[in-house]
């Protein structure tokens, strides 16, 4: 089932993230970019990218679509979709760039558990990847679009892993949480899962919690961050960084 | 309390992580009398030593597994999946 | 000031911690006072001459300068409004305002020390013997000595003025000391590749060596010149080392289990997680008793060479030495080095070590060393004056008491080994009855130990203990095998110490005299001063019982104030020891428990806030002018203005109301019907597709744990709703009982993943048809049925339930949409004169159909038996949770019922008010509103089950008087439930 044309245009139905009335107080210049209400920047992109250059910069990722994926056969069915892909050990993850065919598209697979594999990928990638995940083969696997209800921010800069040092007791040293790790812990006193993927050089924290503690988790990511000299960024920022 | 609990998913992490799920009980077959399910119901072993207990990893994989853990000294002989 | 005397500053000091450069001033009750940067504020005022820093806690006598070094009470000052702030160890801050404690109207004139007069009134434990007949007299006197008690002040309505953060790190080894021992661990450990985190509580490393003038030649691969020097060779070596990270001015307060040591570091909290810790916490030297040993001027020996080596700043004019160990001497031949006169050493033991070179110095140098004699009392008033010192011995006629002028006292009371973290890491103790020192017996696990916390007061011993330790500490981390034979020949070197060539044996040291000599009474021989404790004290105590050490400790409150025992435990251990005639091992020590310093509450909350939950729809409801309310962690509309108005809207034209925080969990695979079937004790694998029922989960022993609603979405999916605060709970439960059993059911908590609105009334139909093309017509769409289509241009999922008892659907949308959808929802229903409705108007309208709350009518005892929901319990099961429970319950049959009540006049009880008979209660109103469909106070409770029958009057206290009410068991509110399936 998904929105028809018509119903769209009647209806024109806007999709805003949990830390939404966050932004707007902040000041953000919001706009739309794939379906959903998106902060460009708070003021400046230029300080934005100085900031994640520098010292570090929280920018919401909550449109990102994630799918979980559960059961003996989630390798298989991962497998099906992603044919080039590796299939990652528990704790690591691999990256399908250009994932579905679409260029600058990417995928993430992490695996959490021998038994659950989630995909955290570009927005646009949501129809896509529910086709190839259907399964009616009656084997133990199951998926799920869970992109409703995970908000996200990404922690992206030299001082990111100090940041999370504040708010978790998860150890994410280069030595023990290198590039392309996932684990999940307690992130400030909530439930959050921990994506380590860099972007080139940068060290980049994607991290993922209940919808419901939106506001509360960008709260203490902003005082976190200006204790670690970094500041909320938007999209424009992120995006120079990506090259 | 802040000790080390080794999740079999996840590896070694803050108790606080965990959700203490009671010492391991075996459930009585459907035919059993009102005694053995009182006792099941109620009734704990309660030892001072080593003893099976269950714990959910609430704040990582969320997933459920035992500990051996020595009641007297508060260490963890080992964790297992169930 | 009497006694004083001004710019008490000496010559520049090699080990100096103050840069004489950079002047600072502050001031001290009103008074300005000039400093360097890096004195504390008690090294400034000393060299201003001040001699008075506190009163004490219970007699107000005037206290000063002691330990130097932030272990004892003395120096107790209010900083800026920061109140109980440590003189010894603040830094002084330009501008600082400094103001004295618990002294009125000033330290030098203090009213209150007219208690100092009254200790007669006031003996150990006093308030447990007196003023307690009459009866009232407590009151009264317990009022006045809360009032006198404590020691600073808070100013409740003042901002806070520290803000605080906490850090996690996790290190390799962790060393906890900067003296010789850490510092030699840290290098050893850091040698072998590991790495380091070295945390010591001065601004400075080195430790006591920083302050000791000793030369320390003889071993010149371990140690080479005088302390500072020693020093500063292993910190030039920690400094350069790659993998040693240094936290200075930063204090472990404790350590837990599996190596977390907790850290106070200024205006962070840092929690350190490491896989070996070395603890070289070093040792407290403690001070003598004797009459008046608490004056001003009278401190202890280490005090007094921390002011003159690290502050540069001389402690007094002429100096009485007192000892029981070699370790003074040096002390005393500092002070005469800073131009003190020292009028004597008085060793309390027959001699002094054989070739104690500096007791040789002094000789030399006309110093009289009293060996084998005492301090027996001090006088002064203000400040000590003089001494009066004799022989240990019984009195022989050819040395008789003599009085020694001087306005400084140095004691040398022995050492207490700073063991407290050990203890906390559930070491053990063994203890030396000489030194009455507490020696380390048994370690956990990666944790070592090394330096003068383990009992020796040797420098090349501690050196060597400490590489010892940060080997073996490296090892753990390492592996077996790693430096196997460098640890091997280390220790064999450490046995063999005494005999190497250039070795100056180590001095014994001995435990301070607990015996007062005989003119002394005890009565103001002090052996808490934090808590004004004295000799006498603790004799009466153990006199009227008081015979074990923690009866003793509790009863006097010896080792209970400020400091914890760092300057007293010793002494009291001591004197119970040999009152009680029993040695100092069988007598044991007090409990050490964090926090080893004090720490403010502040610091541990740190930038915590509560975890708040709120749902898509927040800011709507804030916009509409909702009052919010906390429902455990989520925040939730209680009412836009007016309940009973809400009620009349659902009930006459159309209500909307968010219920996204109701728990939704995702149940699919092919085990999913069967595993609802074991857990609810209803049927659910032959549900159909596109139905919903109503779903009870009961605990095994039949009590009610949860309720909610389970719709089959499509074949091996159900959707499954709980009530709000639970579905965490029951997502574990579900998991719970498939653990290990290889079930495939996939539970999913997708709370959060929807945004859900209740949309109900008799216009709720004409509203959303407006919104969406599914047929909503009452033959297409029957009650307790779903469909997935599209509302307000969004997918969403219908539910045909119906909590409030209206014509309505339950909508679910993915959380994106939910502000879109709800205001899309009501500028449609406007023409149907739409209105919001919040928690409180729902439980009314929940209330007339008498719909339970699980939580709110039923508790942890309530079986769905008891509770009207027979119904839902399918005894024809072969097996579901709960099932064995439910049948002894339905054998035994109910005690108490859930009913439902209609007062009989205008009266509306409160929730949780009892039902009465007789005067006495007979049962518990659970839920009770005012209803404006009825116009009568109504409500559920437990009643016995002989009650429960229609009609049956019961009495329901309403502000203490009984009022008529009468039982009703069908619902107030259509109680065929026509309305429901319109």
């Amino acid at each position: 089932m998904s929105i028809t044309a018509q119903n769209q245009a009647q209806f024109n139905p806007i999709r805003r993230s949990a830390m939404h009335h966050k932004h707007l107080l902040l000041g953000a210049l919001m706009v739309e970019r794939d379906g959903w209400q998106q902060p460009a920047h708070f003021g400046s992109a230029e300080a934005e990218a100085k900031h994640l250059r520098e010292a570090l910069g929280i920018c919401d990722i909550s449109p990102r679509t994630k799918f979980v994926i559960k059961g003996d056969k989630a390798e298989q069915l991962v497998s099906r979709v992603f044919p080039t892909a590796l299939i990652p050990d528990v704790g690591e993850i691999i990256v399908e760039a250009h994932a579905g065919g679409i260029h600058g598209a990417n995928a993430a697979l992490c695996r959490l558990a021998q038994d659950e594999i989630i995909c955290v990928a570009t927005t646009g990638l949501a129809t896509w990847l529910a086709d190839g995940l259907k399964d009616d083969s009656g084997q133990c696997v199951h998926s799920l679009d869970i992109s409703s209800a995970l908000a996200g921010v990404s922690i992206a800069g030299p001082q990111a892993s100090h940041l999370l040092a504040m708010i978790s007791e998860l150890n994410t040293s280069d030595a023990a949480f290198p590039n392309l790790c996932c684990a999940q812990s307690k992130f400030a006193d909530i439930h959050g899962t921990l994506l380590r993927i860099d972007l080139g050089n940068l060290p980049n924290y994607q991290l993922y919690f209940g919808r419901e503690f939106g506001e509360y988790m960008w709260d203490a990511l902003v005082e976190a961050a200006e204790v670690c000299g970094g500041a909320p960024v938007g999209f424009e920022a992120m995006d120079q960084l990506q090259g | 309390m802040a000790f080390l609990l080794n999740c079999p998913n996840c590896g070694e992490r803050n108790v606080h992580e965990f959700r203490f799920g009671g010492e391991a009980t075996s459930r009585p077959t459907p035919n059993s009398t009102p005694d053995d399910w009182i006792r099941y119901f109620y009734n704990r072993g309660n030892v001072a030593g080593v003893q099976r207990e269950w714990w959910n990893h609430r704040y990582g994989c969320r997933k459920w597994f035992f500990a051996l853990r020595d009641t007297v000294s508060n260490q963890i002989q080992e964790t297992l999946w169930p | 000031m009497a006694g004083d005397s001004h710019n008490q500053r000496l010559k520049p000091q090699p080990t100096e911690l103050i840069d004489r450069n950079k002047s600072l001033e502050f001031q001290f009750d009103g008074r300005r006072v000039n400093a360097h940067q890096g004195d504390t504020v008690a090294s400034a005022l000393h060299a201003a001459g001040v001699a008075i820093l506190s009163r004490g806690f219970k007699y107000h006598r005037p206290r000063g300068f002691l330990c130097g070094a932030g272990r004892c009470p003395n120096c107790l000052v209010n900083v800026d409004g920061v109140p109980n702030v440590r003189a010894c160890t603040q830094q002084v801050r330009q501008a600082m305002n400094v103001r004295h404690q618990n002294a009125w109207p000033s330290l030098n004139l203090d009213f209150l020390s007219v208690l100092d007069r009254l200790q007669w009134l006031m003996p150990v434990g006093f308030y447990y013997k007196a003023f307690h007949r009459p009866k009232f007299l407590w009151g009264l006197a317990q009022r006045v000595i809360r009032r006198v008690g404590g020691l600073g002040s808070v100013d409740i309505d003042a901002d806070p003025v520290t803000t605080y953060r906490h850090r996690y790190h996790h290190s390799d080894v962790a060393v906890v000391g900067g003296g010789p021992a850490g510092l030699a661990a840290a290098l050893g450990a850091a040698e072998q590749g590991v790495g380091v985190t070295l945390i010591d509580d001065q601004p400075e490393l080195g430790g006591h060596l920083l302050f000791n003038s000793k030369d320390f030649s003889g071993l010149p691969d371990l140690a080479d010149g005088s302390g500072p020097e020693v020093a500063s060779k292993l910190i030039q070596r920690v400094i350069e080392s790659a993998n040693i990270e240094v936290i200075s001015g930063a204090t472990v307060f404790a350590q837990y289990q599996d190596n977390l040591l907790t850290i106070l570091h200024g205006d962070e909290l840092v929690k350190v997680r490491a896989k070996s810790v070395v603890l070289a916490t070093g040792t407290y030297e403690v001070p003598l008793q004797f009459q008046n040993n608490d004056l001003p001027g009278i401190m202890l020996t280490t005090a007094a060479q921390r002011l003159i080596h690290l502050y540069g700043v001389k402690p007094g004019n002429t100096v009485v030495v007192a000892t029981v160990n070699d370790q003074a001497y040096q002390a005393a031949l500092d002070l005469l080095n800073a131009g003190v006169e020292v009028a004597a050493v008085v060793d309390v033991r027959p001699t002094y070590s054989h070739g104690l070179e500096a007791a040789t110095t002094l000789i030399s140098r006309g110093v009289p060393l009293l060996t084998g004699h005492a301090i027996t009392h001090a006088t002064g008033k203000k400040r000590v004056r003089a001494v009066v010192v004799a022989s240990v011995s019984p009195r022989s006629p050819d040395s008789p008491a003599r009085r020694i002028t001087c306005n400084l006292v140095c004691m040398a009371g022995g050492f207490q080994p700073a063991n407290a973290l050990l203890q906390h890491a559930g070491g053990s103790l063994d203890y030396d009855e000489k030194s009455g020192e507490g020696i380390p017996h048994d370690l956990p696990n990666g944790v070592y130990v090394a330096g003068e916390v383990t009992g020796v007061h040797d420098l090349a011993t501690a050196l060597l203990q400490g590489r010892l330790a940060g080997l073996e500490a490296a090892r753990l981390v390492s592996g077996p095998g790693s430096n196997q034979e460098e640890i091997g020949r280390v220790r064999q070197r450490l046995n063999g110490l005494e005999t190497e060539p250039g070795i100056i044996p180590s001095s014994p040291v001995s435990a301070p005299p607990v015996e007062a000599p005989t003119e002394s009474r005890g009565k103001k021989n002090f052996v808490c001063f934090c808590e004004d404790v004295t000799v006498k004290d603790i004799s009466q105590a153990i006199e009227e019982g008081f015979e074990d050490i923690q009866m003793l400790k509790r009863y006097s409150t010896a080792t209970m104030g400020p400091c914890q025992g760092k300057m007293c435990l010793k002494a009291l251990v001591g004197l119970c020891a040999q009152q009680t005639g029993r040695t100092i091992g069988d007598t044991g020590g007090t409990t050490a428990r964090p926090p080893v310093q004090p720490v403010p509450l502040a610091a541990l909350a740190g930038p915590s806030h509560m975890p708040v939950k709120r749902t898509p729809l927040d800011q709507n409801h804030r916009d509409l002018g909702a009052s919010m309310v906390d429902l455990g962690p989520w925040q939730r509309a209680h009412s836009y203005g007016s309940p009973q108005e809400e009620c009349l809207a659902v009930r006459q034209r159309v209500g909307i109301i968010d219920v996204t925080t109701l728990g939704k969990l995702e149940v699919t695979g092919r085990d999913a019907g069967a595993l609802l079937d074991k857990v609810y004790t209803h049927h659910f694998s032959n549900l159909r597709v596109g139905r919903i029922r109503y779903g009870l989960l009961c605990s095994d022993n039949g009590t009610i744990m949860d309720d909610g609603t389970v719709t089959k979405l499509a074949e091996d999916r159900y959707f499954v709703t709980t009530t709000t605060g639970n579905v965490d709970l029951i997502e574990e439960w579900f998991n719970w009982w498939q653990a290990g059993t290889g079930s495939c059911a996939h539970v999913t908590n997708v709370t959060s993943a929807y945004a859900a609105v209740n949309v109900a009334g008799p216009r709720a139909r004409d509203t959303l048809t407006k919104l969406t093309d599914v047929d909503l017509s009452a033959q297409s769409f029957r009650y307790m049925r779903s469909a997935q289509g599209a509302v307000a241009g969004v997918p969403a999922i219908l539910l045909r339930i119906g909590f409030v008892g209206e014509t309505g659907w339950e909508i679910h949308v993915p959380a994106e949409y939910g502000q879109h959808v709800w205001e899309t929802i009501m500028e449609a229903g406007r023409e149907f004169g739409i209105a919001p409705f919040g928690l409180e108007a729902q439980r009314i309208l929940r209330l007339e159909k008498m719909h339970v709350i699980v939580g709110q009518d039923t508790d942890a005892a309530s079986n769905p038996l008891d509770s009207g929901m027979d119904w839902v319990v399918r005894f024809d099961k072969e097996d579901f949770i709960g099932r064995e429970g439910l049948k002894l319950a339905s054998e035994q049959g109910p005690r108490n019922k859930l009913v439902g009540f209609i007062m009989q006049n205008w009266h509306v009880p409160e929730d949780g008010v009892p039902v009465v008979s007789g005067g006495k209660p007979i049962g518990k109103v659970t839920s009770a509103r005012f209803s404006p469909t009825m116009n009568k106070g109504f409500g559920l409770a437990w009643v016995p089950a002989e009650l429960a029958q229609d009609g049956t009057q019961i009495s329901v206290l309403v502000n203490g008087v009984p009022q008529p009410a009468q039982v009703a068991l069908q619902p107030f509110y259509d109680p065929e439930g026509e309305l429901l399936r319109q």
